[in-house]
C-alpha cells in the first residue's frame, strides 16, 4: 500500500497516494489541467507541455503528467507565468498545424487568449500530402502535432507491432514508417488503435476521410 | 469534420473477446467504430475486423426479401435440397407470410409423418443468447427434437468434452483482466495475435512485465517469438508432449501434494500410468527436445499461479478430447486452479460461441448444460415450458449431415450457419444435403449453405437487434440495435415467434409462455427462469458493463475466476490416456500435411469479412509452404499450387514461408472459391464427435490456372 501525502493545488487541499502524479491528484480533486500529448492508456510522453504547472520553490514549470506528488507542495495549475507558456505553444502548434479536426484544442486557444497570428503572415507551416495506401486510414501529417500516441500504441502500449517512428529533426519532425514505406509494406496489422488515439484527427478512418472529401457535411 | 447522427455502444460481432465498441451512424450507416477507453474487456483496444470490418453490413449482396426456389408451387409436392449456382438465379422473391407458410407446413408435415427426430437444426454461435434460446426452446417444444447443434462442435468440442470429464465444467477460468498480471502461462494450438487479437496485447502486456511465456505450436506464430520457451512440436503430437511434461513434474516431485491430496482423485494410477511417457520418448515421437520439455514442466509446475491458454490446435483433433484432458492433468498437478492468473483457458473463437452454448445450443443439454436425458431435469422443463419434451440426446453437427444423407433426418434448419464451408469433407457434406427433403436457410447473406435451402429467411445483422453476446470469459454484454434491417429482413427472434406461433397452430401444442415476447429482456428474463447462473444478470445491470457468470442474484457481482471454492465434479479427475497418432498421415501419394486455420483479416468461412473491406487485405487464398519443400517442388512466391487430398483438391496462390515446419502446409479456411474443407477428412474425435482440422495428408504440385470462382449473390 502506498502511503498518502497532503498537498496544496490552487489553495485547495488535496490528499493524494504518494506516487500519483500532479495531474492525477488534480484530478481526483476535481481540478482540470489541460492535456495533449497525456492519453490515460498510455505511457505519458511528456512532450507537449501543455500540462506544465507552477510548483512554488521549482525553478521551471513542472509537467503534471509525469511529475510525482511530494509532500506538502504548493501547485498553481492556473498562474500568468503557466498560462503565457501553455498560450506560446497553443499559437506555435497554431501556426504550423492544422487544427480544423482538434476542436478541444481550439477550444482552448480561445480560452488561453492565443493569438496565432502575432507570428506574422509568411510563416511555413508543416505541410505533406495526405497519404492513402491503404482500405483502412488515411494519414494527413498537415494535421499531426507529434504527441507521440500513435506511436506509443503502435508499441508496447498496445499493439507491439512497431510500425510507427519518427524521421526527421527539428522543423522537418515527422511520424513515419521505416523508410517511409507505404503501410502494407510495414508490420503494421491496421488494428487502427494509432487512430484511436489520435487527438487532431490526422490518422482517420478512410471512410470518415472520403465522406467529408465528397460532401459539405 | 464529420458529425454523426448517433454513436450506439455495442459488442463487437468477430472473435470471443467481446470488445465493447461504438457505432457511429451517419444515414443509417456505420462510417466509424470506436472503443472506450475505460470500459472492459478491452479498454479502448481492438483489431482491425472490429474496427473497421463491420461494413459488411451495407454489402449489397444482403438479403432482403424472403426467397424461394423457382421451381417450388406452392401446395404442390416439390424435389429434395440442391445445390444452386447462385442464389440470384434459382430463387424467386415471396412475402413473409408465403414463406413462412412453407416452412411451418413442411416442418409441421415432417414432423407428423417422421416425429421430431427427422428435424435437425443448427444454432448459431453468431447470434444473440435470446435468439439461440428461443431456437431451441422452438425446435425442443414444438417439434420434440434434441438435433440441434452449432459450429462449436467443429471448434472447441474436443476442449468441452475433455473439462467436463476431469473437472465437469468447460467455461475459461479465468478473465481476460488477469492477462496483465499472469506470472507463467503457456499458449498452445492457439494463433492468438490472429484469432483473438486483443487478447494477444493483454499477453504481450504480461511479458514486458517479466510473465514467462511458454508455446506449444507446430507453427512458428507470433507469440512463439515473444517466448520464454518455444516448443515445436510435429503436428498431432501434442499428447505426448503434455504427458511427458506431467512425467518429469511428478518424477521431479514438483506438483501440488496439498492440492492433489484435497481436490483429485487417481493420482497414484495416473502416477503409474504416465512412467512410460518420458521426456525421450516424446522427443523422439514429437521432435521437441526432452530438456525443452523438463525446462518447460519446471517453470509451469513451479510458478506460484499459471494459466494455460487454447485454441484450435487443442480441440481440432480426433484426439482433441484427450489434448484438452491432458492440459487439465497438468494443471491439478500443479494445483493451478481455482486461482487468480490460473487456470484453464479455451479461447473462444466466435462472437458468441460460449453463449450458443450455455443457451443449449447442443444436442444434450438444455440451458446452463442441464442434461436432457436426466428425468430431473426433463421435468424441470416441462413444467417451465408446459409441454412434453423428448429425452434423448440428438446428433452432433456432422453427425446431423451424415443422417440426411441416410435419409434418417429429412429436414434441416440452418439459422447463422455455414456448413458448407465449415465442416469437414465438404463434397460428401454436399451430397448428404442434397438429400434432404426440406432445408430453411435463415441469415443476412445468400451463403454457400443457403443454396441448398427451399426457403431463404433474410435475418437482421447484429447491428440490426437488441441482445446479448456471452464472451469468452462467460461476460455477458449488451448488443444493440443501431440501425433499421435491410428491406424486409427481420429479427430473427421477430421470425422465430412468427414460426413458433404458426407451428403451435399447425401441432396443437401450447407452450406456457407463448410466442408473443415483449423483447428480447423478456426472453432473457426466461434464461435466468431456466438457468441459475444467469439468474443475477439484468438487462439493467449490464447497461454500462456485462457481468461474468456465474451470477445466482442480483446483488452477486459476477464471478471472476472460476473453481475458488473447488471444481464443479467435486474432485477433478486424472484422465488416462495413450498417444494416439493423426487418423491420416502423411505417405507417399500424399506427402505432406495439411493444417487450416485463420488470418488475422478474415473470420470463419469468411461470409462476412469477404464482404468487407478487409478483404482488400487479404483477397486471395494464399498457401504457406515452407521452403525446404517450395525448393523441392519448384514453386517461389506468387505461383499457383494445386493441393489435392483423397477427397477433393483446390488451387491457391503459394506464400514461401517458415511459419509451418518442414512437411507442413497451411491454408486458411475463409475461402470459399478454395475452400480448405474440401480437402479435410470427417474423421471424429469418439468423445468429442469434432473433426480434425489440422491433419491432412495432401499432394502439392504447380499449378497454371486459378479456377477461383467466388459467388457472393
Amino acid at each position: 500500500m502506498t502511503s498518502t501525502i497532503s498537498l496544496t493545488i490552487d489553495g485547495q487541499p488535496v490528499e493524494a497516494p504518494a506516487d500519483a502524479t500532479v495531474l492525477q491528484a488534480a484530478e481526483a480533486a476535481g481540478i482540470t489541467i489541460p492535456t495533449l500529448c497525456h492519453h490515460p492508456n498510455l505511457t505519458p510522453p511528456a512532450v507537449c507541455r501543455l500540462c506544465v504547472v507552477e510548483w512554488e520553490g521549482r525553478r521551471t514549470l513542472q509537467p503534471a503528467c509525469v511529475t510525482q506528488v511530494a509532500a506538502d507542495a504548493v501547485i498553481h495549475t492556473r498562474s500568468p507565468r503557466v498560462d503565457l507558456a501553455r498560450r506560446t505553444i497553443l499559437e506555435m502548434l497554431a501556426t504550423t498545424v492544422d487544427l480544423s479536426d482538434a476542436p478541444e484544442l481550439r477550444a482552448m486557444l480561445a480560452e488561453y487568449d492565443a493569438h496565432p497570428e502575432r507570428f506574422g503572415e509568411d510563416l511555413t507551416r508543416r505541410e505533406h500530402e495526405v497519404i492513402i495506401d491503404n482500405s483502412f486510414f488515411v494519414r494527413d501529417y498537415d494535421k499531426c502535432v507529434l504527441c507521440w500516441r500513435c506511436v506509443e500504441a503502435c508499441g508496447t502500449d498496445m499493439e507491439h507491432a512497431f510500425a510507427l517512428g519518427f524521421s526527421g529533426r527539428g522543423f522537418e519532425t515527422s511520424i513515419a514508417t521505416f523508410f517511409e514505406n507505404p503501410m502494407p509494406e510495414t508490420t503494421c496489422v491496421f488494428c487502427g488503435n494509432c487512430v484511436g488515439v489520435c487527438p487532431t484527427g490526422a490518422l482517420k478512418d478512410r471512410r470518415v476521410f472520403e465522406l467529408e472529401m465528397a460532401t459539405d457535411y | 469534420m464529420l458529425t454523426f447522427d448517433r454513436i450506439v455502444p455495442t459488442t463487437c460481432p468477430f472473435c470471443g473477446v467481446g470488445c465493447q465498441i461504438n457505432l457511429h451512424i451517419k444515414e443509417n450507416r456505420i462510417v466509424q467504430v470506436t472503443a472506450d477507453f475505460d470500459k472492459r474487456p478491452n479498454y479502448g483496444e481492438l483489431c482491425v475486423k472490429g474496427r473497421f470490418g463491420t461494413d459488411f453490413v451495407h454489402h449489397p449482396t444482403r438479403l432482403t426479401q424472403p426467397l424461394i426456389r423457382k421451381d417450388i408451387v406452392l401446395g404442390q409436392p416439390f424435389g429434395k435440397a440442391r445445390p444452386a449456382r447462385s442464389v440470384a438465379e434459382a430463387y424467386r422473391e415471396a412475402t413473409w407470410e408465403e414463406a413462412l407458410t412453407l416452412v411451418a407446413d413442411q416442418l409441421a408435415r415432417i414432423a407428423q409423418e417422421s416425429g421430431g427426430d427427422a428435424i435437425a437444426a443448427l444454432a448459431s454461435a453468431k447470434l444473440t443468447n435470446e435468439d439461440n434460446y428461443l431456437y431451441q426452446k422452438l425446435f425442443r417444444s414444438l417439434l420434440k427434437t434434441n438435433h440441434i447443434d452449432h459450429c462449436a462442435r467443429l471448434c472447441h468440442a474436443g476442449s468441452v468434452v475433455g473439462l467436463m470429464r476431469t473437472i465437469a465444467s468447460a467455461a475459461m477460468s479465468n478473465s481476460i483482466e488477469e492477462m496483465e498480471n499472469l506470472h507463467t502461462f503457456i499458449v498452445t494450438g492457439s494463433n492468438t495475435t490472429y484469432a483473438h487479437p486483443v487478447i494477444a496485447l493483454k499477453m504481450l502486456k504480461a511479458v514486458d512485465k517479466g510473465a514467462r511465456l511458454i508455446v506449444v505450436d507446430p507453427r512458428r506464430i507470433d507469440m512463439a517469438k515473444h517466448a520464454t520457451l518455444w516448443l515445436q512440436q510435429r503436428p498431432g503430437t501434442d499428447v505426448a508432449v503434455f504427458q511427458a511434461m506431467a512425467h518429469v513434474i511428478v518424477n521431479e516431485e514438483l506438483y501440488d501434494k496439498a492440492y492433489v491430496a484435497t481436490q483429485t482423485e487417481g493420482f497414484e494410477a495416473y502416477a503409474a500410468h504416465i512412467q512410460r511417457f518420458t521426456p525421450e520418448w516424446a522427443e523422439e515421437v514429437s521432435g521437441v527436445p526432452a530438456w525443452k520439455i523438463r525446462e518447460a514442466a519446471r517453470l509451469y509446475a513451479t510458478a506460484p499461479s499459471a494459466a494455460i491458454y487454447w485454441g484450435m490446435g487443442i480441440s481440432q483433433s480426433t484426439h482433441g478430447s484427450d489434448n484438452a484432458s491432458a492440459l487439465v492433468n497438468l494443471a491439478m498437478l500443479a494445483g493451478h486452479l481455482g486461482k487468480y492468473g490460473g487456470g484453464l483457458n479455451p479461447l473462444r473463437g466466435q462472437n458468441n460461441v460460449q453463449g450458443c452454448s450455455d443457451m443449449g445450443g447442443l444436442p444434450n443439454v438444455y440451458p446452463g448444460y442441464q442434461p436432457v436425458s436426466d428425468p430431473a431435469v426433463k421435468a424441470k422443463f416441462e413444467k417451465l415450458w408446459g409441454v412434453e419434451l423428448n429425452d434423448r440426446p440428438g446428433l452432433t453437427v456432422v453427425e446431423m449431415a451424415q443422417a440426411a444423407g441416410e435419409g434418417r433426418i429429412r429436414a434441416m434448419y440452418v439459422m447463422g450457419e455455414n456448413p458448407a464451408t465449415s465442416d469437414p469433407h465438404l463434397h460428401a457434406l454436399y451430397e448428404h444435403f442434397s438429400n434432404l427433403d426440406f432445408m430453411v436457410v435463415q441469415d443476412i447473406f445468400p451463403t454457400e449453405t443457403a443454396r441448398f435451402a427451399h426457403v431463404i429467411l433474410p435475418a437482421a445483422s447484429w447491428a440490426e437487434k437488441e441482445g446479448t453476446f456471452t464472451n469468452t470469459e462467460r461476460r455477458v454484454q449488451r448488443v444493440r440495435a443501431a440501425l433499421p434491417p435491410p428491406g424486409e429482413a427481420r429479427p430473427d427472434l421477430d421470425i422465430l415467434q412468427d414460426l413458433g406461433r404458426r407451428l403451435e397452430a399447425r401441432l396443437g401444442v401450447h407452450t406456457a409462455q407463448g410466442w408473443n415476447y415483449a423483447g428480447a429482456e423478456a426472453v432473457w428474463r426466461e434464461v435466468g427462469q431456466a438457468a441459475s447462473e444467469y439468474a443475477g444478470i439484468t438487462y439493467q445491470r449490464i447497461e454500462e458493463e456485462g457481468v461474468q457468470y456465474p451470477c445466482y442474484t442480483e446483488d452477486d457481482p459476477g464471478t471472476l475466476y472460476l473453481y475458488k471454492e473447488g471444481v464443479p465434479r467435486g474432485r477433478g479427475k486424472f484422465w488416462l490416456m495413450d498417444f494416439r497418432p493423426p487418423v491420416e498421415l502423411p505417405d507417399e501419394e500424399y506427402p505432406f500435411n495439411l493444417s487450416t486455420g485463420r488470418l488475422l483479416y478474415h473470420w470463419h468461412g469468411g461470409a462476412l469479412t469477404r464482404r468487407s473491406r478487409l478483404n482488400d487485405a487479404a483477397p486471395e487464398p494464399v498457401v504457406e509452404i515452407h521452403p525446404v519443400d517450395a525448393k523441392k517442388l519448384g514453386l517461389v512466391s506468387g505461383d499457383l499450387a494445386k493441393i489435392r487430398s483423397r477427397r477433393g483438391q483446390v488451387v491457391a496462390r503459394v506464400r514461401v514461408t517458415d511459419r509451418s515446419p518442414i512437411g507442413t502446409v497451411f491454408l486458411p479456411m475463409h475461402y470459399a472459391e478454395a475452400a480448405a474443407n474440401l480437402l479435410t477428412l470427417d474423421a471424429l474425435d469418439p468423445d468429442a464427435k469434432i473433426p480434425d482440422y489440422k491433419n491432412t495428408a495432401v499432394a502439392v504440385e504447380k499449378a497454371e490456372v486459378a479456377n477461383w470462382e467466388l459467388v457472393l449473390a
